[in-house]
């Protein structure tokens, strides 16, 4: 099993982290920022969390939507707080933030969208606010362990059904066998609420099985949904075998096909199957990847893809929204560029752009629910 | 650079009498650049309460503030008195009034303290020697130094240098003051420790300045300082006077070095070593640049781990999802 | 638009008001027009006067700040200049109490530019030599043990860190994002035998100001001016030539590569930036 993310990471790496924003690393003012930095983990909701996770990587812009939210909680417990969006320490209490998140609410919604907004970061080159901090491990980390947690089945109750109401059963209270005597209102109402609550440890426990066994049956479903897949040769997007689409458009079908079909559960071995399908499709998974390419070959058929204004760490999903609105014509490209915040993407290869196309579907249907 | 020539003065300094019918005030007070002048025009100043930055140097939180603006480094010049901390922090500052220096100057939280600092180096102080004052512990721990640079088209840097004064040092190393109950030293994230030039160009002084850095290097070793990411130097100062001692200066200097370097080395394996001379007779300096660059040198950092594994699968169903060769 | 102009005393920022004045009211500057004027300019009038007899203009007193508003046409829209002229004691006082002045800091509060003078040939511009130069004849006492004849206080502050230090605090002191600076060299006249342009000038002997407005130009937006508004040295009880020109005719300016502009550029400059910066917000 993968470790979970320590709940008290925090307290260890605050001083490290925080050590370039501050000379006196023991003082009252840390102490403060703690508190402020815990309050900001709380409160990051899942429509701010793409905002956060750039503004964490020093996506400077994002930080003017979110100022007046730092500020806040900074000044609960210093009222002298007076960062700008522009200045560093902003961007590292989000950077903290994000990280104590991730760490004290395992499994949690928002905390999926952090981490796979944390990974796009990565995709994009972006490094975090903090030099010493590396968001994209902690955030595959925890979603491994949230995998692995969603994944872990229906598991056995440890005493039986039989003793729970045998032991709610043993207070409910007799009556005696006298012929004349009558049992009492109140000693009736107290025989009756115990037998309530010997009705409701069944109750509990009929509902802990129908959740569990609706759990397992899912994660069933969609382990044979994924084998199946898996083991198909046919690309139902291109319509024809794996083997005959072309090789950039190869990473995007298989990350849109793949992201119908994931979960949670699925995240830890969606990049496996990625690159096993990339395999079947004749291609290196290594090889070096264009992600704008794979978009220019795929584009026409991605309706299922959501729409998307642009985001810096949302960059397929903007390069699919621009193909569409110009329909591949030229310029397209540049309007890309310009809605996922400019700048040269870094050298990836066939499986980052598997990976990234799948994530960017997942956290769009993550950030749908909120 | 010298003061501008006063042998011309415009004639817009003189006073003019009043002409009848003129509305041009008089100016009463004489062309005169002496402050406490008794016929200059007594002046109030309606105070409207909002004050400007003082003379004061920064406290730790006030420090902080600039960090949390924008990267910035922890200077500590760790030696004893007379060992030429303050007028190298002075002296970096001074060439960009100069325009001698390598960097560009983009302001200072602490530029009245740094003016103050240099004053006696300057002809206004009445001095014939240039000098700098001596560094006393401030009551209020306001220790620290401020001014930001920039170098070519990187970012501008803050760089914060510790006032800590000599007689700290000389306590730690008489192990009378454990190095880390000095907060600024362990926050340090640029470390240099001085050999004073002019105590090793003195046959009667040489051997203590030797022995006193060896034993301020120790006592941080066994304090555990610098913390890892501290970059450290030995920088030796007042370089012109070791020469200007001759050879058999130049020559323990030598010496010195080669005992006293590895000893850093023990704690930071990158620990470099700069000669460096702020003000000489000739007013030459050397070292400066260097010393800047170093300063504005981003340390290598430690990051965090590397991407965690995939688990191995557990069952049949998933080991059928890793094909072994792709794991 | 409200201008202020700083700078210490004889700096030349009456002078320049005066000589803006008079060109503007005799329409020298084509790329500038008077519309009107909102403030009784006596003084200003009568400082045209002493131009034309080849006197310098006098110093602004210190206890009644004068303030000019005009209403100037330029770069094809019109604009309400408002002009504090307050004396340079005001400012050099603020620095050396560390405290602002009411009148300066409400000026600056509501400014929208700012133009610095410097006079390189007054008698209180200052860099602060080092100990020991060559040529110097220094009193004071050769003393090994730290004597400091002449203790430092604020007022000894060297022209160029004033300099820096005022626009610093003037950073702290208003809200704005960016506030244009307009750096004028008075009486480049006297210095043209020895730097041809103001921006060398600049460069030479305050290169911590051009690092500071270079480094800062994102706040302080700049440009530099030689200006004579006398047009050239006054020679004392000397008056004019049959063939003086007019005081505005006699009088110019430079910018910072040494081309020829219009005495009012560093005021057109202001109004151009102050636009730009409207368009952007």
């Amino acid at each position: 099993m993968t470790d979970p993310i320590p709940t008290d990471l925090l307290d260890h790496k605050l001083p490290d982290w925080y050590r370039a924003t501050i000379v006196d690393v023991d003082g009252d003012l840390i102490a403060t920022r703690k508190a402020a930095i815990e309050d900001l983990a709380n409160e990051i909701s899942l429509r701010d969390a793409p905002g956060v996770v750039a503004y964490a990587h020093n996506r400077i812009k994002y930080g003017k939507g979110l100022i007046n939210w730092i500020r806040e909680a900074a000044r609960r417990h210093d009222g002298a707080f007076a960062g700008k969006y522009t200045e560093l320490e902003p961007r590292v209490m989000v950077a903290c933030a994000i990280a104590h998140r991730m760490a004290s609410k395992p499994n949690d919604n928002v905390s999926i969208a952090l981490a796979l907004m944390c990974l796009s970061a990565s995709f994009r080159g972006f490094t975090s606010a903090i030099k010493s901090q590396k968001l994209s491990p902690l955030a595959r980390g925890y979603l491994l362990s949230a995998s692995e947690t969603a994944r872990a089945g229906y598991r056995r109750s440890s005493t039986t059904a039989l003793a729970g109401v045998k032991e709610k059963a043993s207070s409910l209270p007799t009556f005696s066998e006298d012929a004349g005597s009558q049992p009492s209102s109140a000693q009736m109402a107290e025989w009756t609420s115990g037998a309530v609550a010997v009705i409701q440890t069944l109750a509990r426990r009929i509902d802990t099985i129908d959740r569990g066994i609706a759990k397992l049956s899912q994660a069933t479903a969609a382990d044979l949904d994924q084998t199946g897949w898996l083991l198909d040769e046919y690309c139902e997007i291109a319509g024809k075998p794996w083997a005959g689409v072309a090789k950039d458009a190869a990473p995007i079908f298989a990350a849109t096909e793949l992201a119908a079909i994931s979960d949670t559960a699925g995240l830890a071995n969606a990049p496996v199957m990625l690159k096993s399908t990339l395999v079947k499709a004749g291609q290196d998974p290594s090889a070096k990847g264009d992600s704008l390419g794979s978009v220019t070959k795929t584009g026409q058929k991605l309706d299922s893809w959501p729409e998307s204004d642009g985001h810096d760490l949302l960059p397929l999903l903007a390069a699919v929204g621009a193909f569409r609105e110009l329909n591949g014509k030229s310029g397209w490209r540049a309007l890309a560029e310009k809605r996922r915040g400019g700048g040269n993407f870094t050298s990836v290869s066939l499986i980052d752009v598997a990976e990234q196309g799948h994530r960017e579907l997942l956290v769009s249907r993550v950030l749908s629910h909120g | 650079m010298g003061d501008s020539s006063p042998a011309r003065v415009p004639a817009s300094e003189q006073a003019e009498p009043l002409e009848p019918g003129e509305e041009i005030r008089q100016d009463t007070a004489s062309a005169t650049d002496d402050p406490t002048a008794a016929d200059e025009a007594p002046f109030e100043p309606s105070g409207s309460g909002k004050l400007l930055r003082s003379r004061d140097l920064l406290t730790s939180s006030e420090a902080s503030a600039s960090l949390a603006e924008s990267p910035g480094y922890v200077v500590v010049w760790a030696g004893e008195r007379k060992s030429g901390k303050t007028t190298l922090t002075a002296e970096l500052y001074e060439r960009h009034r100069q325009g001698t220096a390598s960097t560009r100057f983009v302001g200072s939280r602490t530029l009245l303290g740094l003016e103050e600092r240099m004053h006696p180096a300057r002809s206004a102080s009445g001095r014939v020697k240039p000098h700098t004052p001596r560094t006393e512990q401030d009551p209020e721990g306001r220790d620290i130094l401020h001014f930001q640079v920039q170098d070519g088209e990187q970012g501008p840097i803050h760089l914060l240098f510790g006032e800590t004064p000599g007689e700290v040092f000389k306590r730690i190393r008489d192990a009378d003051l454990p190095p880390d109950d000095v907060p600024l030293l362990a926050r340090a994230d640029k470390l240099a420790f001085l050999l004073d030039g002019e105590g090793l160009a003195d046959p009667g002084r040489r051997s203590m300045i030797a022995s006193s850095a060896q034993l301020l290097i120790r006592r941080f070793r066994d304090a555990g300082l610098p913390e890892s990411r501290c970059q450290t130097m030995l920088v030796v100062t007042k370089l012109d006077q070791i020469e200007a001692a001759g050879e058999n200066a130049i020559s323990y200097l030598d010496k010195t070095e080669k005992r006293i370097l590895p000893k850093l080395r023990e704690i930071d394996s990158d620990a470099k070593l700069l000669r460096t001379s702020a003000r000489g007779e000739t007013s030459s300096e050397r070292g400066l640049d260097e010393l800047m660059s170093w300063l504005l040198d981003e340390p290598a950092i430690d990051v965090d781990e590397e991407l965690p594994e995939l688990p191995p699968a557990s069952r049949r169903l998933q080991r059928l999802r890793q094909p072994k060769g792709l794991r | 638009m409200n201008i202020v102009m700083i700078g210490p005393r004889s700096a030349g920022k009456s002078s320049y008001a005066v000589g803006l004045h008079s060109g503007l009211v005799n329409e020298a500057f084509a790329g500038m027009k008077l519309v009107d004027t909102l403030d009784p300019v006596g003084y200003l009038n009568a400082g045209q006067e002493l131009l034309a007899q080849c006197r310098p203009v006098a110093r602004t007193n210190v206890e009644v700040p004068d303030s000019v508003a005009l209403i100037v046409s330029a770069s094809g829209a019109e604009h309400k200049i408002s002009i504090p002229d307050r004396s340079g004691e005001v400012l050099r006082f603020s620095q050396d109490l560390r405290e602002w002045d009411t009148d300066l800091a409400g000026d600056l509060g509501q400014a929208d530019g700012v133009l610095i003078f410097v006079n390189p040939m007054a008698e209180n511009f200052k860099i602060g030599a080092p100990v020991g130069e060559a040529g110097q004849q220094l009193p004071g006492e050769d003393d090994d043990e730290g004597e400091v004849p002449r203790p430092w206080n604020e007022s000894m502050t060297p022209s160029d860190v004033r300099i820096v230090d005022a626009l610093q605090e003037l950073a702290q002191l208003i809200s704005r994002a960016v506030m244009p600076v307009g750096f004028i060299v008075s009486a480049f006249d006297e210095l043209l035998d020895v730097h041809a342009t103001p921006g060398g000038w600049l460069r030479s002997r305050l290169p911590l100001v051009v690092d500071f407005l270079e480094t800062n130009a994102d706040q302080f937006p700049s440009a530099c001016f030689g200006v004579s508004v006398q047009g050239r040295a006054f020679a004392e009880g000397v008056g004019p030539d049959d063939d003086e020109p007019d005081p505005w005719d006699r009088a110019w300016a430079l910018d910072a590569d040494g081309e020829h502009v219009e005495l009012c550029e560093p005021l057109a400059w202001l109004l151009r930036q102050g636009a730009e910066i409207s368009r952007v917000a």
